[in-house]
């Protein structure tokens, strides 16, 4: 086969186009430890590569979410557990003035400790969490109760909010409620928490008109009113155990997310540049060829 | 015998004249080293007639031949038509698939996804925001978040169709040009042939004109695809399917026309354009021609099919690749703005404009996608309650955010019919996406796996072209040395034989003097 000049200069120019486009691409490689840039660098890869993105964004979200959810539930029980101790009070308070060894001044002192506990009820059951109402359902905006105040005496407490279950998805299908209502039955007792407000006035009246009878009818209500709550209480227990066990279980998958979309989209920087010192040996090779071609023809010969 | 000598004369002159010429082609040769298409050439040498000369002393009384020298029979063109009819076709396929490679490059780089800076990423953010405004509907900052959210995810949408758009129109007015370059050479190549027959007609050999020729005729060939074979007048007939371009010195022109001007209105760039808000399914025209952008006839009027070449990789790259990757995203924001769009209706504002029956996203097409600017003005518009006055309610925000993962488009990337989504829905919105992307890499990695194989068999047969038509300098150098040193020789018969007559004429014939 013959070889003319212009095969040896397409030859090496080929070699070093092909080289030097190796070289670059693994000095961009090397260069942000990235084996993704196009598409068409892995196309499955990078087809992977943005789903998973999509699914770590997705399970940060539903992480955020309970971390919302466990916050919203917590200041809800913190509430709760308030208002727990206010029914307890009011139950030690008439357990004692059932007696009818005290006369009317004790009595009316202990209405007075009674209707302490009603305003302080009142403002528990008002109780907000980042300025939003927990007790209030939809009605996040405004107070909840709103205290009815005859003579300067709470007799009641009117509910401004309705029977809306803020739900939020912990992961995929899978929604919790967030909030508790505290003026709904509890199945089991037939009692809604928020009775314990007009157990409490009740129990502030009997006290006022000394009858002992009344008293002592309102302790077997109060207990009722700490059952219910307790219950309540515990049920929102469970729900932050339940998105305790969620988060634990969403972070391990998004451990395991994150350590799959870096074997994905990510070069070991030691491979990198090991293969980037390859490469450069091999181009300056075929530089030093190139070099050679620039030797004497035999025209340098003629006489 | 005087006679004789100055034969001898006549013959070296031959001689000298005939190696003069031969280090003349050498010389062109070496000129034409570094030429594109230059076929070297190489002198034949052969001897002249000879003559018969009376010998009165042969037994038979015949004459016997006298030799006249040297001449250049011809200057014989090192050509290959085989290798050179089978380079242009594969020159033609590896100029096609390296238009469609670089296309795919182009728009490659025009929908990055590289860590997170894509669409897929502003996609998940604007779930994200959703979900986050359902756990906090009230909180100003959070609906803000998710106007934000929507307005990233738009403009990335829109930036992109822009983008493709526009390259579509580069494309279109590049079309133009190469046009314009097909017609200068077929017109030069017309003209070349009617050279060539005159230099036939009068016995020429005209070589220079002969690889003009075959240059032209390659560079219709990388253009269009087109195939070309010689008459034996000598001229090239160039063909694009089954129109002539060019018979003898007639060159039929090719034109890029725009339809539109001469046709009904323009249908919109892509077709798969539904109205905004409208729940309908999205067509999904894959490789389909949008109406604005030229197309090519022949100047008799018929539509001209151009598939191989520069031209024929353009036309596909512009008319199926940036199409499909336009409709990809027509696709992504029709089903993104109508799901998004029914839902949202549903839903009430803030309290006390309750606003309800308001659609999140306007406009037509992923060019013109776009946040409600009512919302965007005002974030308490954002229905994330599904009751009026429910500020804490974010069941409706909730509901949006659901879309991330719901089934709605089939393996295509088509939205499937409403109410089928059980049956023939298979992917999301963002995985469908995801496809879209890998399914580009996927063509990107064929167009430049096919690119890489035809380079190589073209680099190939120029090499075994190369090897016949190519020019040796070392070759050359050998042939000008044996030149020179048959010149020298002849030079030296000459002056051997001046010599001889210079003894006939100054010394002959002194007696008597």
């Amino acid at each position: 086969m013959r070889v003319t000049n212009q095969m040896m200069y397409a030859d090496v120019l080929a070699n070093l186009q092909a080289h030097g486009k190796k070289l670059a691409r693994l000095q961009v490689e090397a260069g942000d430890g990235k084996k993704l840039h196009m598409p068409s660098d892995n196309f499955v890869a990078m087809g992977d590569a943005l789903t998973l993105r999509g699914a770590i964004q997705s399970n940060q979200t539903y992480l955020n979410n309970i971390s919302t959810a466990r916050e919203f539930l917590s200041a809800s029980a913190t509430a709760m557990d308030g208002l727990s101790t206010i029914i307890q009070s009011g139950l030690a308070i008439a357990v004692r003035a059932a007696s009818d060894t005290f006369g009317p001044t004790e009595r009316d002192t202990y209405a007075k400790q009674v209707d302490n506990l009603i305003a302080e009820a009142v403002n528990v059951l008002n109780a907000t969490h980042r300025e939003q109402y927990v007790f209030g359902g939809f009605k996040t905006s405004t107070a909840a109760f709103t205290a009815v105040e005859v003579q300067k005496s709470i007799t009641a407490a009117k509910y401004n909010g309705d029977s809306g279950l803020r739900k939020i998805e912990i992961e995929p299908g899978q929604t919790l409620t967030m909030n508790v209502l505290l003026n709904q039955e509890v199945p089991e007792l037939k009692i809604a928490p928020a009775r314990m407000l007009s157990t409490l006035v009740n129990l502030r009246e009997a006290l006022r008109k000394g009858l002992a009878p009344d008293v002592g009818f309102q302790i077997g209500e109060l207990q009722g009113d700490l059952d219910a709550m307790i219950r309540l209480t515990g049920e929102a227990g469970g729900r932050l155990m339940r998105l305790t066990a969620t988060q634990d279980r969403l972070e391990k998958v998004q451990i395991g997310l994150s350590n799959t979309l870096q074997t994905a989209e990510d070069r070991p920087m030691a491979q990198a540049v090991l293969a980037l010192k390859e490469e450069e040996t091999v181009y300056q090779a075929a530089l030093a060829t190139a070099g050679a071609l620039n030797r004497n023809t035999l025209f340098d010969y003629l006489r | 015998m005087a006679n004789l000598i100055f034969g001898g004369i006549q013959t070296a002159l031959t001689a000298l004249r005939a190696q003069q010429q031969a280090q003349l082609v050498s010389d062109h040769n070496v000129a034409n080293a570094n030429t594109p298409g230059y076929t070297r050439q190489e002198a034949v040498l052969g001897t002249r007639s000879p003559l018969g000369a009376v010998a009165f002393n042969r037994a038979s009384g015949g004459a016997i031949q006298m030799g006249q020298g040297a001449q250049v029979e011809l200057t014989r063109r090192m050509a290959y038509d085989f290798y050179d009819d089978r380079l242009r076709t594969e020159v033609s396929v590896e100029k096609q698939w390296l238009e469609r490679a670089d296309v795919l490059r182009h728009v490659e780089a025009m929908l990055p996804e590289k860590d997170g800076s894509g669409i897929a990423e502003r996609l998940s953010e604007f779930w994200s925001s959703w979900q986050q405004l359902s756990t906090d509907s009230a909180d100003p900052a959070v609906r803000r978040s998710v106007r934000d959210a929507g307005v990233r995810l738009s403009q990335s949408i829109n930036e992109r169709a822009d983008g493709l758009v526009n390259f579509q129109r580069y494309q279109d007015a590049r079309l133009g040009r190469l046009v314009e370059e097909v017609n200068q050479a077929a017109a030069r190549l017309a003209k070349l042939n009617e050279r060539i027959v005159v230099a036939f007609k009068a016995d020429n050999q005209p070589n220079d004109l002969l690889d003009e020729r075959d240059r032209l005729r390659s560079q219709l060939s990388e253009l269009t695809g087109s195939t070309s074979y010689i008459q034996n007048d000598g001229s090239a007939v160039v063909s694009i399917g089954r129109h002539v371009l060019v018979a003898r010195q007639n060159a039929q022109l090719l034109r890029a026309v725009n339809p539109a001007a001469t046709a009904a209105p323009a249908p919109p760039v892509n077709p798969a354009n539904p109205a905004a808000g409208g729940a309908a399914p999205v067509p999904a025209p894959t490789g389909t021609v949008s109406g604005h952008l030229r197309q090519l006839q022949w100047e008799d009027g018929q539509a001209a099919e151009v598939k191989m070449g520069t031209i024929g990789g353009l036309l596909i790259g512009r008319d199926k690749e940036v199409a499909a990757r336009i409709s990809a995203l027509e696709r992504l924001s029709n089903t993104l703005r109508s799901e998004v769009n029914a839902v949202h209706k549903t839903g009430f504002g803030l309290p006390p404009a309750n606003a309800t029956g308001q659609d999140f996203f306007v406009g037509n097409g992923a060019a013109q996608l776009a946040i409600n600017p009512l919302l965007e003005a005002n974030v308490g518009g954002v229905a994330a309650a599904s009751v009026s006055a429910s500020p804490g309610d974010g069941s409706v925000a909730l509901k949006i955010s659901q879309l991330e993962s719901r089934l709605l488009m089939d393996a295509e990337g088509t939205r499937v019919p409403a109410g089928t989504e059980a049956v023939g829905a298979t992917r999301s919105m963002l995985e469908s996406w995801a496809d879209a992307v890998a399914a580009l890499g996927a063509d990107a990695v064929r167009a430049q796996r096919e690119l890489d194989s035809h380079s190589a068999i073209v680099e190939q047969l120029t090499t075994q072209r190369d090897s016949v038509t190519g020019v040796s300098l070392d070759e050359e150098a050998a042939r000008v040395m044996r030149s020179q040193r048959a010149y020298q020789a002849a030079a030296r018969v000459l002056t051997n034989f001046d010599q001889m007559a210079e003894e006939v004429v100054m010394r002959l014939g002194m007696v008597g003097r």
